[in-house]
């Protein structure tokens, strides 16, 4: 009995090490669901999830686009597994909770994310805040949050990204022009 | 010692002679060979067996589901992510002063005719929601499963953008990830890039204090 009892374990161990692996990747991902509340009172929502299947079809779709910046993005994200995007603009000052948007805040605060930039302005009471994760050499996970007194935006970037790049692109990020063709068959 | 009695026993040798009648109770005796019993067979190691091979299957079977089990998570969630997806867009945000979009839905079977600002697109159903222009008071937009994005009048945006005459055969399902895509990453440079122009800013004025200082 013994014995089979080590050679069970033999086997199963390295499965649950890999599936353990298989979940760690995804800490870089932060939590928003607490942020659901802040549409009732806002003006504007934006809310953005890309990652699997259907990051895979845009990233595709970059490649067969035939513009400069189209390519310059293409290579921004070349590694990119998700992005995240929330934002909530409100028509009057202070009309959210900003504990909430420190809640979310204070997952950043958590092991493996690093502090990038921390920006604080009176202006607004701009607060902006930019982490990163890194698995050994690599990135791994971008986090940016952005609150003023009329305004809250995340952004969580799951993989590898030029930063560098994006925000050089910021402002110029066009959306490549593409004639859409007639779809006769349908 | 007489080497030729130990080698074919001819002639004497009194102390070998000693020696083999001492030790004669223990002489070989030539008789037929033993009789093997009816049943070779032990149970006990035959079990042993039997349990060895149960507790790897057990194991495999095991690893199997566990294997199993993550794969369909993983394939589930992408495509829950996948059908679920829809850009809960209510205006275009104000910080990205170049990006502009313009949801459009066209009924069944009605073509949207060629105009300035459009190209001629046909879909399977569709109802027209806004034009990205008016960045006043927006409305909530109802969840759509499919949002083309076109990219509105804006005469410097188009002469930047890709080369005149090429044309991107796309999907639906392509047109609405790029759109998808596009507005995110357009999000986040305005962000990255208010933390850089802050950063820029901060540097100057250091670099005006410290020359201010001289």
């Amino acid at each position: 009995m013994k014995s089979l009892f080590t050679h069970s374990l033999k086997l199963i161990l390295p499965l649950l090490i890999l599936a353990t692996i298989s979940v760690k990747a995804q800490d870089a991902r932060l939590h928003f669901e607490k942020l659901n509340k802040l549409e009732t009172s806002a003006t504007d929502v934006v809310e953005v999830n890309i990652d699997g299947k259907l990051l895979e079809t845009a990233k595709r779709v970059l490649l067969k686009v035939k513009d400069q910046d189209a390519q310059k993005v293409g290579q921004a994200i070349s590694g990119l597994k998700g992005i995240y995007v929330r934002v909530y603009n409100f028509e009057n000052e202070n009309q959210y909770n900003a504990g909430d948007v420190d809640e979310i805040r204070s997952q950043l605060n958590t092991s493996g994310w690093e502090k990038l930039a921390n920006v604080r302005s009176k202006k607004n009471n701009q607060k902006v805040d930019v982490y990163t994760m890194f698995a050994g050499n690599q990135m791994s996970g971008l986090a940016v949050v952005v609150s003023d007194s009329k305004s809250v935006s995340l952004v969580n970037v799951i993989g590898p990204i030029d930063i560098d790049m994006l925000a050089e692109l910021g402002g110029h990020l066009n959306i490549p022009k593409i004639d859409i063709e007639k779809d006769t068959g349908k | 010692m007489n080497e030729n009695y130990l080698w074919d026993k001819t002639g004497n040798d009194f102390e070998i002679e000693k020696l083999e009648n001492a030790l004669q109770a223990f002489r070989y005796a030539e008789t037929a060979a033993p009789s093997l019993p009816a049943k070779t067979a032990s149970t006990t190691r035959k079990t042993a067996r039997v349990f060895f091979r149960l507790g790897f299957a057990f194991a495999a079977c095991l690893s199997l589901i566990i294997i199993g089990l993550s794969l369909w998570n993983r394939i589930s969630d992408n495509n829950l992510n996948f059908k679920n997806e829809s850009a809960k867009v209510f205006a275009p945000p104000a910080d990205a002063p170049v990006f502009r979009q313009s949801f459009i839905e066209i009924p069944a079977d009605t073509k949207v005719e060629k105009s300035a600002n459009f190209k001629k697109a046909s879909f399977s159903s569709a109802k027209k929601i806004e034009t990205a222009r008016h960045l006043s008071k927006q409305k909530i937009l109802k969840e759509q499963k499919f949002i083309p994005a076109f990219n509105l009048k804006n005469e410097t945006t188009a002469r930047n953008s890709a080369p005149v005459g090429s044309t991107v055969k796309l999907t639906n399902e392509e047109k609405y990830a790029y759109s998808q895509l596009m507005l995110a990453l357009s999000i986040t440079s305005a962000k990255l890039k208010i933390v850089k122009d802050k950063v820029d800013n901060s540097e100057k004025s250091n670099a005006v204090l410290k020359d201010g200082g001289r």
